[in-house]
């Protein structure tokens, strides 16, 4: 019996490998355990336009399809946010409560109060042909947002309302800031140099040429300087004195400066960074290690200044530090 | 019908008896078909390894003219100090890029570089919008010129980065060919000539790789491919001489491989088939059966002269008929089991499918046939050609053998080799499929290849592309703000992959130019709001541009477009996980209008291949392992004999692709007709041992299994052994090959032979007597109760 079954298999047994062997070669494939592919912390296709500091500590930086990064100076505590809409955000402020604002096209507002966790959204009115908001600031106890098409917005609940103080017409508005005075002062598109002395109510202009001003900065003692496309710079030497223009040393178009202190500085296109101890004198930086790409806002602190773009990190005297840093 | 043995018994009679005629028939023959060698021709046909039919293939072959073909060369010229942005190095980039128009088969619509027309720079401001080549026609005269320059590729995301390096100091030419123009053959040595014509050799070093480089590498090497293959068979011959210690068993199997040798590549040459130099493997394992099957016959023959004391002619005749059995089964196995690959879609297999089972049928007139033949003129006694005696190594093996089928060992046996292949399988299960390491299996870690394209993807994106492919319903689908937006987010998650270096699609170009359109302000670099708006901002980036500036992105009705991915390797890991990838986004995020197919470019190519391998291996074992059993139910009559002709083919497979699995060798293209043919060298010693015991058992009937089973390990287990000893030294030189999937599949080659050759003097003998199959044996006589 046994050998009757064993010959019963035998006989059976070639057939079954082979139908075997063809079932795997019809059915059976390669298979993949599949990369989770997490949100990393950044992406190679991330660019960020703003970045704002309560406290000089911790920082938020904001860029396109909607993100923001928040972190320190350590390369602990880093965190990637991600907005309910991916849409490009372009300026961003902290109130001195810690409330994050973060504005981008499209009128678009994402607030997160201090202490939150969680982003509202809500969306200014602004045209629909170009309703980019460039810069939001905390600013005489209010926040401000500027934008194209004059946009000007003023919250002074914490961004729960907006007031609208636009010069409604077609020019687009790049920075906003405030001198000692208080003086809210605005560049522009096409050289304007705006500015309210009660507090948006009123506007004034002043055009310095045809190249757009892209922003404004100003020391304690009244001390101002703009930078431009083609390397534009003005120079005020105190709140009375008029604006100069003087004689740049970068054609790159510059996207911001400010003043830490001790030293002004300018950044803008091909990795342009520039510096001065007046504000009148300037030279160009060639800080080891700093991308060559754009990098479109500062922001400066008693340790430094921190500085967004096509890459972000701190810049302390010539020394610079790409964040995030990579933990060992 | 006549039986196999009186077919046996008169073909045998005949061809000695008409031995002249036979003989010079076979002459003639080989001589007609030696003519014929003059036209052979020895290269890579790109073509021939495309997977025919698969959807990747398909979608390659639609757009390979346009979004990229897969015989792609990258030049990265370096420069030895500082950066290369002098005028000396970028007159260098501009003399490579000019002289690479001259190259055989070069698609000159598809050459990019700093010194292209193709790479621009898009200025808009107040004066207007100008779309200028960076560094076309002419290098800039001065040095401002060669900063303006600098400043326009460190703003222009298209070029640095991905042809600038960020660090500056080296540039990459990219060049793509015809594929149906392709010879691999010329482009290596032109553009190797071009690189060493440099008058900045001192200021610059460059680099080279590519699908026709890699090939390129291959024919460079082919002069020292056939020397090892030279000496490869000298080293067996050197080894049958001093083991069989006689002429006939050193020139026989050499004149059986000559004849079988010029008779299969005639044949190749008639049916119009080229010689690919990678396949040179294969035709040195089908030369090792012809040897195979030579020995078994000189053995039998000299044992009949020697041992019986009969007669050269009679005993060649008795030779011819005894094993002719076993060795047609092993032929027909053979060829069966390489016929089975022609099922595979890729034409390189099938050719060498078809001109294998050539080849290997060959082997039954050249080895079966002609070796008694030629044996039967060889005059009695048999005498020495040599005084040194090395049998005894032999024989000690043979005794070995003996004993452990003889005594108890015949039952361990069994169990260890189950217990061994068991583990083996497990390690088996690792085997990649795909390339297993970075850079090219079939050349060396440290080859100039794989060095320069480390470098390169070092410094770079990838070197490696593939691209899909979103199909429209309709012209300018491709503007659509949803589209282009689709083509970003798709973008950022394959850029997740640590694998993929970076992408580029025409969302690029148009978020650049948009930029560049309001001042350069990196604000705006976004993509328009309006289907209209982007075909706007396409229209500026043409503005001045020569039409198939954008064919690399977009059709010129900007229906079907594509996205390029750059891949830092081709590991068979790697592109499945690719796919994988891009799968899983188009099922998640569907596009209204748009069809989304994958993926050419020389990555599409290999993932399609790779999709097919598994399949094709497991389908060609099986049908291989099917002529086995059907070539054993037709000669012995039983279907069980199928199973126990299966160990050996499935131990061999199993050690094999373990052996694979450890060292890190994929299963590829190239490593799939070696496996199939593995398969006949898994089953030709068992037929040759387990016909002697048959054969015996047949002229005895009352013999006893034991002599049996002894006289067959001393007779055609000698042949056996000496083999697979004799190849395995021929195949071990293998390893000085400068091309590492010769050296790879020597060594495959030779454990093969090794284990096939333990399978058949250890493992099958104690089968054969544990087991007692009744296809050897007979029906167990009645019971005297």
């Amino acid at each position: 019996m046994v050998a009757k079954v064993f010959g019963f298999v035998a006989q059976i047994a070639p057939w079954a490998v082979v139908a075997s062997l063809g079932y795997a070669a019809a059915f059976i494939h390669p298979t993949v355990e599949p990369l989770p592919l997490p949100q990393p912390l950044t992406e190679p296709r991330d660019i960020f336009y703003d970045v704002a500091s309560a406290n000089g500590e911790r920082f938020w930086f904001v860029g396109n399809a909607g993100t923001v990064l928040e972190g320190t100076r350590e390369p602990e505590g880093w965190e990637r946010h991600a907005m309910p809409e991916p849409i490009n955000l372009q300026g961003v402020a902290v109130t001195p409560e810690n409330t994050v604002v973060a504005v981008g096209n499209e009128g678009a507002v994402f607030i997160r109060r201090a202490g939150g966790e969680e982003w509202t959204s809500q969306r200014l009115p602004v045209s629909e042909r170009a309703g980019k908001m460039v810069d939001a600031a905390w600013l005489n106890g209010a926040l401000w947002v500027v934008g194209e098409m004059g946009a000007i917005f003023r919250s002074d609940d914490g961004g729960r309302n907006w007031q609208s103080l636009g010069l409604d017409k077609d020019i687009g508005l790049n920075d906003i800031e405030t001198d000692a005075d208080g003086t809210l002062w605005i560049t522009a598109e096409f050289g304007d140099l705006i500015h309210s002395t009660d507090n948006g109510e009123s506007w004034k202009t002043r055009n310095f040429g045809s190249e757009s001003l892209r922003s404004v900065a100003f020391a304690g003692d009244g001390t101002g300087v703009v930078v431009g496309n083609n390397g534009a710079m003005l120079h005020r030497s105190g709140a009375d004195s008029g604006w100069q223009s003087l004689e740049s040393v970068t054609s790159e178009h510059l996207y911001d400066v400010g003043f830490d202190g001790e030293r002004w500085l300018a950044v803008g296109n091909s990795g342009a960074v520039i510096a001065s101890g007046n504000g009148e004198d300037w030279e160009k930086l060639r800080p080891e290690g700093f991308g060559s790409g754009y990098h479109t806002r500062l922001n400066t602190t008693e340790r430094g200044t921190v500085i967004a773009g096509q890459t972000i990190g701190l810049l302390r005297a010539s020394t610079w530090n790409t964040w995030p840093v990579e933990e060992n | 019908m006549m039986s196999l043995s009186r077919f046996a018994q008169a073909l045998s009679e005949f061809c000695i008896r008409h031995r002249k005629p036979v003989t010079a028939l076979i002459v003639i023959s080989t001589i007609a078909m030696a003519a014929l060698l003059t036209r052979l021709e020895v290269y890579t046909e790109f073509s021939d390894m495309v997977p025919q039919g698969h959807p990747y293939v398909d979608v390659h072959e639609e757009y390979k003219e346009t979004f990229g073909g897969s015989n792609k060369v990258s030049i990265m010229v370096a420069a030895e100090e500082g950066s290369i942005f002098r005028r000396s190095i970028l007159k260098e980039v501009q003399r490579i890029t000019q002289e690479l128009a001259k190259v055989s088969g070069v698609n000159p619509f598809q050459i990019t570089s700093l010194a292209s027309r193709k790479l621009k720079s898009v200025n808009a401001s107040s004066r207007g919008i100008e779309s200028v080549p960076l560094m076309w026609p002419d290098v800039p005269e001065t040095r401002e010129g060669v900063e303006t320059l600098r400043e326009a590729v460190l703003n222009n995301p298209m070029v640095y980065g991905i042809y600038v390096s960020n660090s500056q100091d080296s540039t990459l030419i990219q060049v793509d060919f015809y594929d149906n123009l392709v010879d691999y053959s010329k482009i290596f040595p032109q553009i190797q000539s071009i690189l060493d014509e440099s008058p900045v050799k001192n200021q610059v070093n460059h680099h080279l790789v590519g699908q026709p480089v890699l090939y390129g590498w291959v024919n460079h090497y082919l002069g020292e491919t056939v020397n090892i293959a030279l000496a490869s068979l000298g080293a067996m011959l050197l080894a049958l001489f001093l083991l069989n210690r006689t002429w006939r068993g050193t020139l026989l199997p050499l004149v059986s491989g000559v004849v079988s040798t010029i008779w299969a590549l005639g044949i190749g040459v008639l049916l119009g088939f080229n010689f690919d130099p990678l396949v040179i493997v294969v035709a040195f394992i089908i030369t090792a059966r012809c040897f195979s099957h030579a020995v078994q016959l000189i053995t039998r023959f000299d044992d009949l002269c020697d041992g019986e004391g009969i007669q050269p002619k009679k005993a060649a005749e008795m030779t011819m008929k005894e094993l002719f059995r076993p060795g047609l089964l092993g032929l027909v196995s053979d060829a069966g089991a390489i016929l089975c690959v022609v099922l595979t879609p890729i034409p390189l297999l099938q050719k060498v499918s078809i001109i294998g089972a050539i080849w290997v049928l060959t082997i039954g007139f050249s080895a079966v046939i002609l070796t008694p033949v030629l044996l039967s003129w060889v005059k009695a006694p048999l005498r020495n050609a040599h005084p040194l005696n090395l049998r005894f190594l032999l024989t000690a093996v043979l005794t070995l053998a003996v004993k452990v089928v003889e005594g108890r060992g015949r039952y361990v046996v069994l169990p260890v080799t189950a217990i061994a292949v068991g583990l083996l399988v497990f390690k088996a299960t690792d085997l990649t499929i795909g390339d297993a390491t970075p850079g090219s299996p079939i050349l060396w870690e440290d080859s100039s290849f794989n060095r320069d394209s480390a470098l390169i993807n070092e410094n770079y994106p990838g070197t490696e592309q593939m691209f899909i492919v979103l199909s429209g319903d309709e012209n300018d689908v491709l503007k659509r703000p949803d589209v282009l937006d689709w083509m970003q987010r798709f973008q950022r998650r394959m850029e997740r992959m640590p694998q993929v270096g970076g992408s580029l699609s025409l969302a690029d170009i148009v978020v650049d130019v948009r930029r560049n359109l309001y001042e350069g302000n990196p604000r705006y670099r976004e993509l328009g709001n309006a289907q209209i708006e982007n075909g706007e901002l396409i229209s500026f980036y043409m503005q001045g541009a020569a039409p198939d500036d954008l064919a690399q992105y977009a059709d010129p009705m900007f229906r079907n477009g594509s996205v390029i991915m750059f891949l830092q390797d081709r590991q068979g890991e790697t592109l499945r996980q690719a796919t994988h990838q891009i799968n899983r986004f188009i099922n998640e995020n569907p596009l209204d209008g748009v069809d989304v197919r994958m993926a050419g470019g020389s990555l599409g190519i290999i993932a399609a291949v790779n999709e097919v391998l598994l399949r094709d291996q497991v389908e060609a074992i099986a049908l291989a392992l099917l002529v086995v059993i059907i070539s054993c139910l037709v000669v012995y009559r039983s279907s069980a004999s199928g199973i126990f002709f299966m160990v050996p083919v499935l131990i061999s497979n199993v050690v094999t692709f373990a052996f694979m699995a450890w060292q890190g060798i994929g299963m590829s293209i190239s490593t799939l007709p070696v496996v199939a043919l593995g398969i006949g060298l898994g089953v030709d010693y068992a037929f040759y041992i387990v016909d002697s015991v048959k054969e015996y058992l047949e002229k005895e009937p009352d013999g006893d299994a034991v002599e049996a089973i002894r006289q067959s390990l001393y007779s055609a287990g000698r042949g056996v052994l000496l083999t697979s000893v004799t190849l395995a030294a021929g195949v071990l030189l293998w390893s000085f090959s400068s091309l590492r999937f010769q050296a790879e599949m020597g060594l495959l080659i030779g454990l093969w032979l090794l284990v096939s050759a333990f399978t058949s003097l250890f493992v099958m003998p104690s089968l054969v007597r544990v087991l007692r199959p009744r296809f050897i044996f007979g029906q167990p006589a009645p019971s005297s109760n």
